[in-house]
């Protein structure tokens, strides 16, 4: 595929930017509910790293080539390229001021079967997460929309990107589902696809076995691993246990610079809704988070324990109320 | 124009093979900017550098090592790694079907279109099947040297392939309960209320990115010199009232006026423009 890194590691410049939370309100009628966006997703957390001289862990930092000085985030902005070496420079405050409005509100209007919402347009999935005071309003809007499978349908403004949104609830909670528009999705027709011809029935039917005997109700999300990461542990827990080609940095070498600043999105999760007055109940363990499981336990443990925890790519977000407030911390790049 | 393929296999289901076409099924979005310096506009680059203490030392020749509990590295050489490539193949093996709402919307991640390329009797079959039970087929292939996972569903008689993400980047739904008295039944039917007053039917096709739009339009404004006002921020919320008492002027206020159900729909003569920009 042409983007296959895309998936996992975006190399592209501004999507290279720290994935931050958006603030905002979510209306319903003139129910307005101060919400913030946490992603249901996370890098990748386990796998290699690159590293410097002696076991020293590298880090990526931008730079001027005029004088070759490391340029802060405060002093790096955003510039489009007009024609070859020319760009505009474009501000976030700019960006924002497009459309204000939908910068900071997502108002649901239409209400939609949940089951109508397709999953080509899925795009990435979010928690909503409830303002200290608004928890009621927020698990009634849950309620409502659970009860009868309904998703609310809006559009806004995230990152200075507009969005297509779904908001629905699952377990008492509400999510957001970003959806891609329409327009950036191919037809079959656009592609060339020839148009399809009415199947033979008895092949139909057969598919309709081949279909009913691996039926499962369930998506098995143990198969759903990192099979070629597993096999890079697999290897480093052999070498670690022949002692091949370990390296310990010099104690002096400062910790990677991300793992003060990482955070476990489940654990704001978790914090923020029980501040609303939530109470988090027991999930079925094949619901919960991902688990280590049994084979290879040795290889994962490496993999699990030693890690900085799950978390933004170098936001410096702290597991704290305040660090989910990031709507500054996003403008500040 | 027709597309091009970016990778032919062949579609295993059980003991059916049919070869298969995959072409991307997304465009790309996004407005793309470069990072400059601030100070004179250059254009920055990236690099590697290594931290020590609070010093950064550009990082001469760098290596892959894979993290151990106490802090230290196993390295493993580009060698190692050549021989952890999955053998080459280009079957796409179906394990299972799901009904497709088991498929929470977390695991998505890109969705492919496959073209039929062999007699599509197999093809338009499977796709009617899918489309009929609604369900979707677990996927499984190895394209350019990764292992992909990917949910395989019908939309429109065509069959669609979605990679799936691993398991270790996704965070599922915790369950909940809400705040006791959070809402009373009055309010809940009053919300249900609202909801199916503004009840309509999914369709993609009315909701279009006119950001996108006006992002062109702002460069393109100030490549041309001219300067932009920025709108004033929006005007702080709605006056705070009662949960009840809003839902109750929510439904007043639709009573009296007709509901927008296509909030976003506007002239289609913006995405022609779009295009073409």
């Amino acid at each position: 595929m042409p983007e296959p890194d895309a998936i996992e590691q975006p190399a592209d410049e501004d999507t290279a930017q720290p994935r931050a939370f958006w603030s905002g309100t979510l209306t319903f009628g003139l129910v307005s509910i101060p919400v913030d966006l946490l992603p249901a997703t996370r890098p990748v957390v386990r796998g290699l790293r690159l590293l410097g001289n002696a076991g020293r862990t590298v880090q990526r930092h931008y730079y001027c080539p005029k004088d070759d000085q490391e340029v802060p985030q405060e002093h790096i902005v955003r510039g489009y390229e007009t024609s070859a070496g020319q760009y505009v420079v474009v501000s976030d405050e700019e960006l924002e001021a497009l459309d204000p409005a939908k910068s900071r509100e997502i108002d649901l209007r239409l209400f939609v079967p949940e089951a109508s919402v397709h999953p080509v347009y899925f795009e990435r999935a979010y928690f909503l997460v409830p303002s200290a005071d608004s928890g009621k309003a927020y698990a009634l809007l849950a309620r409502a929309l659970q009860t009868h499978a309904r998703a609310g349908i809006a559009t806004f403004v995230m990152r200075e990107r507009a969005h297509w949104v779904a908001i629905f609830a699952m377990n008492g909670l509400l999510r957001a589902e970003t959806l891609r528009f329409a327009e950036y999705v191919r037809s079959a027709a656009s592609i060339g696809l020839p148009k399809v011809a009415q199947p033979p029935v008895e092949r139909v039917r057969d598919f309709r076995k081949r279909v009913a005997a691996l039926q499962l109700e369930k998506l098995p999300t143990a198969e759903l691993t990192d099979e070629h990461t597993e096999r890079i542990a697999e290897l480093a827990a052999r070498k670690a246990k022949l002692g091949k080609d370990v390296v310990h940095p010099p104690a002096h070498a400062a910790p990677e610079r991300s793992q003060g600043n990482v955070i476990d999105l489940m654990d704001v999760l978790k914090q923020r809704l029980s501040e609303s007055g939530f109470d988090l109940q027991r999930t079925d363990e094949t619901e919960s988070a991902p688990h280590v499981p049994s084979e290879n336990a040795d290889a994962r443990a490496h993999a699990t324990r030693s890690r900085p925890k799950p978390g933004l790519r170098r936001t410096s977000a702290k597991p704290s109320k305040q660090g989910t407030k990031t709507e500054k911390r996003a403008r500040s790049k | 124009m027709a597309a091009r393929s970016i990778w032919n296999g062949r579609l295993e289901v059980a003991d059916a093979v049919m070869p298969v076409k995959v072409y991307a099924a997304v465009e790309d979005a996004a407005v793309h900017f470069n990072l400059l310096h601030d100070a004179d506009g250059t254009r920055l680059k990236q690099r590697w550098v290594q931290v020590e203490g609070d010093q950064e030392q550009p990082a001469g020749s760098v290596q892959k090592g894979y993290p151990l509990d106490d802090g230290g590295f196993v390295v493993i050489s580009d060698e190692e790694l050549e021989a952890l490539v999955p053998e080459a193949s280009r079957s796409i093996q179906i394990s299972a079907f799901v009904p497709l709402a088991a498929i929470d919307p977390v695991w998505y991640v890109r969705p492919y279109y496959l073209g039929n390329d062999g007699d599509g009797a197999d093809y338009s079959a499977l796709a009617q099947v899918l489309q009929e039970e609604q369900c979707a087929g677990l996927a499984r292939w190895v394209m350019r040297k990764r292992i992909y996972h990917g949910a395989l569903f019908s939309n429109s008689g065509y069959l669609m392939l979605t990679t799936l993400r691993n398991r270790d980047e996704v965070l599922l739904t915790p369950r909940v309960a809400a705040p006791a008295r959070a809402f009373d039944e009055r309010e809940l039917k009053m919300a249900n209320q609202l909801i199916e007053a503004l009840f309509g039917e999914f369709e993609p096709s009315t909701f279009e990115d006119e950001h996108r739009q006006r992002v062109l339009e702002l460069i393109e404004a100030k490549a041309k010199g001219s300067t932009t006002e920025l709108a004033a921020p929006p005007s702080s919320k709605r006056p705070t009232s009662s949960l009840t008492d809003a839902l109750a002027r929510s439904l007043e206020a639709l009573a009296t006026s007709k509901p927008h159900k296509q909030p976003d729909a506007r002239s289609k003569s913006r995405r022609k423009e779009r295009k073409s920009a």
